[in-house]
């Protein structure tokens, strides 16, 4: 998918292919069968490296908003809308596993436990961010009306945050109650390659996506072009 | 303090015509209680049922009874060319940020007043009372800011007022959760100290939306 | 308490919905680059046509 010469492309891409092969080999290795909940456990280390990424990714869509709002450009509106979809791949991933690992564990697909409430928030903002720019022809208004949002957006994800914390914390669930699984320095190692493998994946697709926007934009204005010739 | 003064005359134009059409508040109104007996139908609601979900209930037709009216609002300012008047003068966009959203602010007031004593009937619950008044004027608050800032958003958009449900909702999450947890508490006898931490957080998110608000709210209006 | 079920499913869910992102993304591009050299050669031609006039 990179174009010739594209170095730095092709270098994430093989980087990051490298390191999520690692990240698989340590888990399935390396890292300990847990003791409470067995095999099912290794859930765990791609489940919070995609919650990690979709987390960062709107992180990303909000500074690119500020950024465009203050002058930049194309440019940056093109890396929050990239940055969103690959976002909203990833914390799907997160609300999905995180579903699949509760079942055996908890005998339910879903608990409202904090971190899987909050991922499925983020999964609804990212929705809303998507279906606001779709909704909108216009593309300096699009890109506007996208950065606003992504920047309000963003501010109140912490807030949301702490009220579902607080809220769970009231009525500790009898089901999620003994949750806690045991962590050892394997497991945390393990879990330290699998966040940077999905670091590096995120950064190498927001490459490529975004030089697809740019791709997009040059057909836009060869089309106008075409268009302005006079018959 | 010129400031205020252009702020409050937003405020008191929006307010006036409102009290001349009543278009705004009635819509919210009929539909916060056709809301509220439509919650009691289908989920049954007496007794204890109903106490334990009666700031739940409220507080979701206050959401949904809110989005009418924010996009109502928005909308009349936009078919009556008002908002180009607006933009013409020469004043910060931030005094007609604050002067909408308190408008709006006033509007969801208007039809809470009298929807709590509604359902403080037909649920069974002490909701007036100092402290959920002072939680529910909160709560709205926050809602009115923000939903003021995306109505201005959604207006603008192919889908119109849709939009701001889908946009509003999910933002809100904090003022629901914080607002029904703290009324909640009030209703089961305890003080406002009880639900402090709820209260803390309303209070951070009303200035925080505020804030990021009125900073954003100029890059919607511009056209 | 092994249930691998659930633990492949959920492996399977990340591979195919990173493959239905970048897949999409590929078949964009792919789209995009055929519809852009299309309207290239296009305007090649007309720009030709001209100056021959």
């Amino acid at each position: 998918m990179a174009k010739k010469g594209d170095f730095v492309g092709l270098f994430l891409i093989l980087s990051s292919a490298a390191a999520i092969l690692l990240a698989l080999t340590m888990i399935f290795i390396y890292a300990p069968r847990e003791a409470v909940m067995g095999d099912v456990q290794r859930i765990f280390y791609f489940h919070v490296a995609s919650a990690w990424v979709g987390f960062f990714a709107f992180f990303v869509t909000f500074l690119a908003g500020i950024g465009y709002l203050a002058g930049g450009g194309r440019r940056w509106d093109s890396v929050a809308s990239s940055s969103a979809e690959i976002g909203l791949t990833f914390i799907a991933m997160t609300v999905i596993t995180g579903a699949l690992w509760a079942r055996p564990v908890w005998g339910v697909y879903w608990t409202w436990e904090p971190r899987l409430t909050i991922s499925a928030v983020q999964l609804l903002v990212y929705v809303a961010y998507g279906m606001l720019r779709v909704s909108v022809e216009e593309p300096e208004r699009r890109a506007r009306f996208a950065a606003v949002y992504g920047i309000v957006a963003f501010v109140t994800v912490p807030l949301s945050w702490f009220a579902i914390r607080w809220w769970r914390s009231i009525h500790p669930d009898i089901l999620t109650g003994g949750e806690e699984m045991s962590i050892t320095p394997r497991m945390a190692h393990t879990l330290l390659v699998s966040l940077a493998a999905f670091t590096l994946l995120y950064v190498a697709l927001l490459r490529q996506r975004v030089r697809l926007e740019r791709l997009g934009d040059a057909l836009a204005y060869l089309r106008s072009r075409f268009e302005r010739l006079p018959r | 303090m010129n400031f205020v003064r252009k702020v409050w005359a937003i405020v008191a134009k929006d307010v006036v015509a409102e009290f001349h059409s009543r278009e705004v508040v009635s819509a919210m109104l009929v539909f916060a209680v056709l809301a509220t007996l439509v919650f009691s139908f289908a989920l049954d609601l007496r007794g204890d049922v109903a106490r334990v979900a009666a700031p739940g209930i409220l507080w979701v037709t206050v959401a949904f009874a809110g989005t009418l009216g924010l996009s109502r609002s928005l909308a009349r300012e936009q078919q009556s060319g008002c908002i180009d008047g607006l933009l013409l003068a020469p004043m910060d966009r931030s005094v007609i940020f604050f002067g909408k959203a308190i408008g709006n602010l006033v509007f969801m007031v208007v039809v809470e007043v009298m929807l709590l004593p509604l359902c403080a009937v037909l649920f069974d619950v002490p909701l007036l009372q100092a402290g959920v008044l002072i939680v529910m004027g909160l709560g709205t608050a926050g809602y009115a800011a923000i939903g003021t800032l995306l109505a201005g958003i959604a207006v603008n958009t192919r889908a119109r007022e849709v939009m701001l449900p889908v946009l509003l909702l999910p933002l809100a999450v904090p003022v629901l959760i914080a607002s029904v947890r703290a009324v909640s508490g009030l209703l089961e006898g305890g003080t406002l100290a009880d639900v402090g931490s709820w209260i803390g957080l309303l209070v951070a998110y009303d200035v925080i939306v505020v804030v990021v608000s009125m900073l954003v709210f100029g890059y919607v209006l511009e056209e | 308490m092994l249930n691998i079920t659930h633990l492949v499913i959920a492996y399977a869910v990340f591979w195919g919905l990173t493959f239905v992102l970048v897949a999409s993304m590929w078949a964009r591009q792919r789209r995009l680059e055929r519809e852009i050299s299309r309207i290239e050669t296009l305007l090649e031609k007309i720009e030709q046509f001209e100056q021959g006039q």
